[in-house]
């Protein structure tokens, strides 16, 4: 079965998008990249700090095997976003980006105003963006006009580990979207990344639980997995829930008792 | 001269510097670096090119891992 994840002139086959923070070591990295298969990878643009040797990321990635997903965390307004947006691209890292705009640190919630203004505005220059938004089915009709090529709902904060809280609205979005639909931030397991796609999201990305995984490689295939099986379960057709039961073997010719 | 690199003052004899020359008195890191002089960008493969000045604003840039 040939089954595309299309977003933008770009098809993939793998369904999980990594982020690439906290990982214990460049090589960790790598390892994850290779067990999960993953096509598209989030990496963070940041001042060097001189009085260290830093290592930047990049000889983890091969960018004939994966897509680079630029993001423009640590902006807290369209005007941030969208500088960081621009350094990503005349630096080489191509013209995708995802775009972030989180106001405040404790919840790292994103920004609709902000995030909206700056989609506008990174379009009309030529970006495929992929705005990391709050779950709101409005706004991503929104995004989606404003001419997104996906939109990444939040299953709960950045970071938090506590899967998808805003089930409900991700599946009006999902329902209504006519763009790809990532669920992004607060996957915390494999189960979070299947239920995402049984429900029939397009794709996930995840990184805190993979990367501070005692074998963050191991994890990475686990949920890489947990997407594939998640996705077949949605293509497949999965049974109506009901509140009472319905017997699964024949209710007829039961033997009776002699 | 005096520059700015990250917004930190740095002081040099001379009245103009090739950037790369003062990323090797400075001892910095190189590979896939980014430098953003007074708002231009110049990728990895241009830093040889800049030419910093007096009053000139320096931002280094590396991709970093992120989510």
């Amino acid at each position: 079965m040939t089954d595309f994840l299309k977003i933008a002139n770009r098809t993939f086959t793998n369904r999980m998008l990594l982020g690439t923070g906290k990982f214990p070591s460049t090589q960790s990295l790598k390892e994850t990249i290779a067990s999960s298969g993953v096509e598209v990878v989030t990496v963070a643009l940041r001042r060097v700090d001189i009085t260290k040797q830093a290592e930047g990321i990049l000889t983890a990635i091969d960018r004939t095997k994966q897509l680079l997903l630029p993001n423009t965390s640590g902006a807290k307004n369209a005007d941030e976003a969208i500088r960081l947006a621009r350094l990503a691209r005349a630096a080489g890292c191509g013209d995708w980006v995802k775009l972030e705009v989180t106001p405040e640190p404790r919840y790292l919630l994103p920004d609709p105003i902000e995030t909206l203004k700056a989609a506008k505005i990174l379009v009309a220059e030529g970006f495929i963006v992929l705005p990391y938004m709050n779950a709101d089915p409005i706004l991503a009709k929104h995004l989606e006009e404003a001419g997104c090529a996906a939109v990444m709902p939040l299953g709960s904060p950045i970071g938090s580990n506590r899967g998808i809280k805003t089930i409900d609205s991700i599946r009006i979005i999902i329902e209504q979207s006519n763009v790809p639909v990532v669920v992004d931030a607060g996957l915390g397991a494999p189960s979070d990344a299947c239920l995402a796609m049984e429900i029939g999201a397009d794709a996930v990305l995840v990184n805190t639980a993979i990367a501070v995984a005692a074998n963050p490689a191991g994890m990475a295939k686990a949920f890489s997995d947990a997407v594939k099986a998640g996705r077949l379960g949605f293509l497949s057709g999965l049974a109506t829930k009901m509140l009472q039961a319905n017997p699964s073997s024949p209710t007829e010719g039961i033997p009776s008792v002699q | 001269m005096k520059i700015f690199i990250n917004d930190k003052e740095y002081v040099f004899e001379d009245t103009e510097l090739k950037l790369i020359n003062i990323l090797k008195k400075l001892d910095v890191n190189q590979a896939g670096l980014i430098a953003e002089v007074d708002g231009k960008v110049f990728n990895n493969n241009e830093l040889s090119d800049v030419v910093v000045k007096d009053g000139s604003k320096v931002e280094l840039i590396k991709v970093f891992g992120g989510g």
